[in-house]
């Protein structure tokens, strides 16, 4: 193989005098979507000097979906914890790193970050953030806006919503690299929109169907609003508004919500995963890997995608002398078997220990 | 059913053979139609040269053995698939990565697609801008001189 890699070093293309150099160009463009899909946003300008034809490629809204389907690349989970400074935000970050072991493919950091107000105090058992790029966006109601930006680790605060909302019945979601905000209100549900790149937000349109439901999904260019009690759902799209999805079949209450790859996974409390059939409407339980059943796991607080699986966390006090609380994680790696989704625990661990209780508040999957 | 093995055979437009079992070629959506479709012995693809359907080979039965092997596909040969692959896009130069695109999007491949549009994403990525893009990866630009001086003005303006 590596005199075969030589061979191919030696017609590199300024040797190449009597046919053209080869060049991205001459690819189709859905092919060159998919390679630009694979590199950072912060690139997108820098590309977009390159060429017209790139100009127009990364300023497709293609090109926003493309990127919204790859696998998400690291995982921000929120934490909190009695008597800790009020101006702070805590957190660990798992990724991919030079430190990835064979047992586990992340690596963990923690992070705290300081702001100059009271940064959003999240609640439990609802979506409270979304991420568009490297930012996570928490809108905190009744009006603000927090914006984390993962790059610097610094936490500011954007522009305040339009309308004020409850926190428990508000849903969030992107579409097309905007984050839409819909209900939370007593009686009608008016949708407002932000626009990241112009940290802007305007009114979407008000919607006759109230809404209330404490988590959110965002998936093929609509918002999917979970309730709490027994997972009934609704979509909302911008062009068709909010639709009726399923009504609520579970068997009790839902502890978190999070998307894998295109698939709406819900933990039901002390139970099941579940996920959620788009096409037929209904949730199916998530089974393991022999095709049962019984794919039952411990109380998942908080959930989020990591490389194409999901990653679930909970909190495990462990008091044998000395008070320590545990994150634990297992990563379960998905498999689309026809009308079914296998998963398989791929790995299982502690990600982080702490000398006092702490609550995990919030989990986001960001792509870059 | 039974043992043996169905092989098949593919040749390139250059007439390069390559002798591959049934299991190799269901990689590629485009020729397990093709075998299905029309059972000959032998398939010739003329879309694609020797050099790059013997990449394309190469990749299909690494593939296919790990996924056969694996049964249950543990994380391991995942991981080692995965340290495969990285081997396999690194060695190469970027036109053999064109022709790979082309050849990968021709005959409908999806994986093997996605790898090679993160090599060329990662060689992207590597860039410290926008002339140096050009330069790597062979684009010729299409903006006129004082339009080129009019995007690099907006993004100056973005970066403050």
């Amino acid at each position: 193989m590596s005199t075969q890699a030589a061979s191919n070093f030696e017609k590199l293309p300024q040797e190449d005098n009597y046919e053209p150099p080869p060049s991205l160009s001459s690819l189709p463009d859905d092919v060159v979507l998919n390679c630009l899909s694979r590199v950072p946003r912060c690139d997108d300008l820098n590309i977009s000097c390159v060429s017209k034809t790139l100009r127009s490629l990364v300023r497709s809204p293609e090109l926003c979906r493309l990127r919204s389907l790859l696998p998400k690349k690291s995982v921000y989970l929120f934490y909190s914890f009695l008597r800790q400074d009020p101006k702070k935000c805590h957190w660990i970050t798992l990724r991919r790193g030079e430190k990835t072991t064979t047992t586990h493919d992340y690596q963990v950091e923690h992070s705290s970050c300081s702001s100059s107000g009271t940064p959003p105090r999240f609640s439990r058992f609802c979506s409270s953030a979304v991420s568009v790029g490297s930012d996570i966006y928490f809108p905190c109601p009744p009006k603000k806006l927090w914006i984390l930006d993962t790059r610097s680790g610094t936490i500011r605060m954007g522009p305040s919503m339009k309308v004020a909302r409850w926190v428990h019945k508000k849903s969030m979601g992107v579409v097309d690299g905007k984050i839409y905000v819909i209900g939370g209100l007593d009686v009608e549900t008016q949708v407002e929109v932000f626009d990241p790149k112009t940290q802007t937000w305007e009114f979407a349109g008000e919607e006759k169907l109230r809404c209330e439901s404490q988590f959110s999904a965002s998936l093929e260019d609509k918002v999917y609003m979970v309730q709490f009690n027994y997972g009934g759902i609704s979509a909302y799209s911008p062009e068709k508004g909010i639709s009726n999805e399923a009504t609520g079949s579970l068997s009790d209450k839902i502890n978190c919500v999070c998307v894998v790859e295109n698939v709406i996974y819900a933990c039901v409390k002390w139970r099941w995963l579940m996920w959620f059939d788009t096409k037929l409407k209904v949730w199916r339980r998530l089974i393991d890997s022999d095709g049962k059943v019984t794919f039952c796991i411990f109380n998942v607080e908080e959930m989020a995608e990591y490389e194409g699986k999901l990653a679930v966390f909970w909190t495990h006090i462990n008091n044998d002398g000395v008070l320590k609380t545990e994150i634990r994680c297992n990563m379960i790696a998905l498999d689309r078997v026809g009308e079914e989704i296998r998963g398989m625990i791929e790995s299982s661990g502690i990600v982080a220990t702490y000398p006092h209780t702490i609550f995990l508040s919030q989990c986001v999957a960001v792509s870059d | 059913m039974e043992n043996e093995k169905k092989m098949i055979t593919l040749k390139s437009s250059d007439d390069v053979t390559f002798e591959v079992e049934e299991a190799v070629v269901l990689e590629s959506q485009f020729l397990s139609h093709l075998v299905q479709d029309c059972p000959a012995p032998e398939h010739k693809i003329k879309e694609v040269t020797g050099k790059i359907l013997s990449k394309v080979v190469e990749y299909c039965e690494k593939h296919v053995v790990v996924v056969v092997d694996g049964g249950d596909s543990s994380s391991s040969s995942g991981d080692d698939l995965k340290k495969w692959d990285d081997k396999f896009i690194k060695e190469m130069d970027l036109s053999t990565v064109y022709d790979l695109i082309a050849a990968a999007n021709y005959l409908n491949i999806q994986a093997l697609l996605d790898l090679m549009c993160q090599r060329v994403a990662d060689v992207i990525t590597a860039c410290k801008d926008h002339k140096e893009i050009r330069e790597t990866l062979g684009i010729v630009s299409d903006y006129t001189a004082e339009e080129e001086a009019e995007v690099l003005k907006e993004n100056e303006w973005a970066f403050d």
